[in-house]
């Protein structure tokens, strides 16, 4: 909000009060004025502007602030409506006192004024005029009677002597002046009782006509302050031409002119003011008019000022509300009194604070809870274990990078959802899922436990861990930890394998080859010398026992070959090249049909030629082993690039058109001494695994859909290598 | 050169003006209005100014007033005596008058006494009378500034020295 300048405030403070003084002065101006006073007559078309002015300006002004209201109310300023609901409480309290007010005063100064002009009093004025008119015809008449008298004395008079006689008329007819004036007005004699009537009254023209026309003039004058009877005829016997005229002012008698003249004056105001009546009326019309609009709109002016005054705290209360609840705690309310408005903005103010000392409490401890949530996200991101958080319904909460991972599955798609849809999409996770699902179903506190999940021939062993989280409310639920022991598993097995070919080699080859010299120096020393019957025996037996002891020599060996620690001397060779030249051993078989079909180009791989080689053979034995007498045996050895999460590899595949794999292959025809076959070692898989570990790679089998297994070995492509085509 | 203002029908018409040897010798015709004659009648006194100015040479902004003189008259009804007075009001004189029409009559035939102007320069006299409005009673003066009876317009005469 725009603070308004010094001058703006200024300007509103100080114009409606000029305003209303103005107005005030210029009313009582004119009402002065249409009551008689008349010493600012010039000034009234100022005074009635005045008037207009200040209305002008007060108007001016209320139009100004309506204008800012409305404004205001548009643009939905805090207490503006209240500011508005107070304005018109405050008109409507305002507005109708004054308006009576100023009907009545109306009627009542036009009944006022009409009671002036009563009728018997009008009636009454008017027959004094009449009485006073009357006295004054007769005085009139004796005046000329008088005049006339002295006319008839003057007629022959000499022009010199004139004066002397109009000396002595003056005293004995009480007379003011009396004068004779001859051809053009010319003053022959002039006598005078009053210095100042010492200058004769010359007639004018009217005066002449009316003698010539009536043969004299006699009226009744007002000379100054006085009234006067003047009295001109011409003095008899003289010549038309050069008549000489005799002019007599008489006065009335002193109580006569107070009373006439009071008659008259009574009369002439009665007068005055009945013809001014209407006037009267417009002008106090005006005046009130002017008046009660100034009471109005100072009182407009008047009811914004306290509707503001009033409504300006709560608009700051309002304004600092909106920021409250937008967060900002730090709007200003001053408190300008002491009333309850100023102890309700004190309130805010110390409410507006706590807030914002809770708010920054809350806001310090989200942002820990934050950091405590993203620290323990990247725990649980770094966790090489899966974990799995779950509601006491089942439904999936969280997981961590690790699960997904292990179960090789896009955990955070299921957040949100009950496992048992995990399950239906992804069965393969079942054994896990269930296990899961039961102790949340019974509430189980804590459990451990081993789940094996098989899928494609591999076989996983999971080690699942679970807790109860809390015992109610947002934070309970249930949390599972699982780790992937396959390898370990695994790992463990062939150290158990190891252990084995190491105890064999140890307790069963050392004691094989006295027992292979001692059946042969009894073949030496008793074959030839006993009886044919007994040679035929004793070869026969010896010679079984040296065969079943060259085949736990080899068996002995193979185990040791099994055992031994891993020592590759891994060089770049041609795999193509490689696989070459194994089935070339293969190639004159005619058992067998090989058919060789490798992918585009010669990928060039580090791996140890003699393991790899061994790896090969083991698994041609295998498929030979396991074709067995079929009717058209047939090998297909094949290879071909793939790209798996960004890193490449070569399968390569040996097929066979055997029986296949037997029911239930899996993980564990890979270890030591599990065949199918009546004949072996048992170990020909297992060394194979073994080889394509060591190399980083791995093995697998499966059935062909058209009947046939087929093993496909794995290993790693290094980009390097994979670009050193033969 | 006798003007007239606006619309409304002027209620002096000066047929002439001459300054000569001191006086001021003017006949117009004064219309008044019925309300003004009532006014008269009940006993208002109307008030008259009469403005003679000695104007030097037109230049560009107009004339200049090289001098200036205003009378004052005043015309009033007696109903005792039944009479109507012209009285000359910086001079103190008056004359009565039986009758409307003759006092009327008198006031469209002035002669009124002026200060010399020979020493004046003037290239041509102009003349404006005009009723008294300040003189008016208080009451009166709405309706004079409103009434088109009272805002009568004012009359105005012009006239060369020479041909004066």
């Amino acid at each position: 909000m725009v603070r308004p300048s010094r001058l703006t405030r200024f300007t509103r403070r100080v114009l409606p009060v000029l305003a209303v003084a103005l107005l005030l002065t210029a009313a009582l101006l004119l009402a002065n004025d249409a009551a008689g006073d008349s010493r600012l007559g010039a000034w009234y078309p100022w005074m009635l502007g005045a008037c207009a002015l200040a209305l002008v300006t007060l108007l001016v002004m209320i139009v100004q602030r309506l204008w800012r209201l409305r404004g205001e109310l548009s643009r939905n300023v805090p207490g503006a409506r209240l500011n508005r609901r107070v304005l018109l409480m405050l008109i409507v309290l305002a507005l109708p006192p004054v308006l009576i007010v100023y009907a009545f005063s109306l009627n009542f100064l036009h009944a006022t004024i009409d009671t002036w002009f009563n009728v018997r009093m009008e009636r009454a004025l008017g027959d004094a005029l009449e009485i006073g008119r009357v006295y004054l015809d007769e005085r009139l008449r004796s005046a000329q009677q008088t005049a006339a008298a002295s006319a008839q004395q003057l007629a022959d008079v000499a022009d010199a002597d004139l004066q002397a006689r109009l000396d002595g008329f003056i005293d004995a007819q009480a007379a003011l002046q009396l004068s004779v004036f001859g051809a053009d007005q010319r003053v022959l004699a002039t006598a005078s009782s009053d210095p100042q009537f010492l200058a004769p009254l010359v007639p004018d023209s009217a005066v002449l006509l009316q003698v010539q026309g009536a043969g004299r003039y006699a009226a009744a004058e007002p000379v100054g302050a006085r009234l006067l009877l003047r009295i001109v005829q011409p003095l008899p016997g003289a010549a038309p031409g050069a008549a000489r005229l005799l002019q007599a002012l008489y006065p009335l008698p002193a109580q006569m002119q107070t009373l006439t003249s009071g008659v008259e004056q009574a009369n002439f105001d009665f007068q005055r003011l009945k013809y001014l009546r209407e006037s009267l009326k417009l002008t106090f019309t005006l005046v009130l008019t002017f008046v009660s609009l100034l009471s109005v709109l100072f009182a407009l002016m008047m009811a914004f000022g306290i509707a503001r005054r009033l409504t300006a705290p709560i608009g700051r209360l309002a304004t600092a509300t909106r920021a409250v609840g937008a967060g900002r705690y730090d709007t200003p309310l001053p408190i300008r009194s002491d009333d309850e408005l100023g102890f309700l903005l004190a309130s805010f103010g110390q409410m507006q604070r706590e807030l914002e000392l809770s708010n920054a409490q809350l806001t310090r401890s989200a942002q820990e809870t934050e950091n405590q949530r993203a620290y323990l996200k990247a725990v649980l991101e770094r966790l090489s274990a899966g974990v799995l958080g779950l509601d006491r319904e089942g439904v999936l909460r969280t997981s961590n990078r690790a699960a997904e991972t292990i179960l090789d599955t896009p955990l955070s798609r299921y957040r949100g959802q009950h496992l048992t849809q995990l399950r239906r999409e992804q069965p393969v996770l079942a054994p896990l899922l269930d296990r899961i699902l039961l102790h949340v179903r019974e509430g189980a506190r804590e459990w451990r436990e081993e789940v094996v999940l098989e899928s494609g021939g591999e076989r996983r062993v999971l080690m699942l861990r679970g807790t109860e989280l809390g015992d109610s409310g947002e934070g309970s639920g249930v949390v599972a930890v699982f780790d992937d022991l396959t390898q370990l598993d695994r790992a463990q097995r062939d150290a158990a394998w190891a252990e084995v070919a190491r105890r064999l080699a140890h307790e069963v080859k050392n004691p094989l080859t006295p027992i292979q010299l001692a059946a042969e120096r009894l073949r030496r020393r008793f074959i030839g010398r006993l009886p044919p019957e007994e040679t035929e025996l004793l070869d026969r037996a010896t010679h079984t026992i040296i065969a079943q002891v060259e085949a736990l020599k080899a068996m002995v060996n193979a185990f040791g070959d099994y055992s031994r620690p891993p020592q590759i001397d891994a060089r770049p060779l041609s795999l193509h090249a490689l696989i070459g030249e194994v089935l070339d051993l293969y190639e004159n078989d005619q058992r067998i049909q090989l058919t060789r079909r490798f992918a585009p180009g010669d990928p060039i791989l580090r791996v140890d030629a003699g393991r790899l080689r061994q790896l090969l053979h083991n698994l041609l034995k295998n498929s030979l082993e396991a074709i067995g007498d079929a009717r058209k045996p047939h090998i297909e050895v094949s290879t071909r690039d793939i790209v798996e999460n960004g890193q490449n590899w070569i399968e390569l595949a040996i097929a066979d058109n055997g029986p296949g794999l037997p029911e239930g292959f899996g993980e564990r025809w890979f270890e030591p001494y599990t065949t199918s076959k009546s004949k072996g070692t048992g170990l020909g898989l297992a060394v194979a695994k073994k080889i394509a570990e060591e190399h980083g790679g791995s093995i697998r089998a499966e059935n062909r859909s058209g009947g046939g297994a087929v093993f496909v070995l794995r290993l790693r492509c290094d980009v390097s290598g994979a670009a050193m085509t033969v | 050169m006798a003007s007239a203002c606006g619309q409304t029908p002027p209620a002096f018409v000066v047929r002439s003006a001459a300054l000569d040897a001191g006086a001021l010798a003017v006949r117009l015709e004064w219309r008044p209005d019925a309300r003004v004659l009532e006014a008269l009648d009940h006993g208002i006194a109307l008030g008259f100014d009469i403005n003679v100015q000695a104007q030097g040479r037109a230049n560009w902004f107009g004339r200049s007033t090289l001098a200036e003189q205003t009378r004052h008259l005043q015309l009033r009804y007696f109903p005792l005596s039944r009479q109507y007075q012209l009285r000359d009001l910086d001079l103190n004189q008056a004359r009565s008058f039986s009758a409307r029409a003759l006092a009327l009559a008198a006031l469209e035939d002035l002669h009124l006494p002026l200060a010399d102007w020979k020493t004046v320069d003037a290239e041509r006299y102009r003349l404006h009378i005009a009723i008294d409005h300040d003189a008016l009673p208080g009451a009166l003066r709405l309706p004079a500034l409103l009434q088109p009876a009272w805002r009568m317009c004012k009359g105005d005469y012009a006239w060369f020295v020479r041909a004066g």
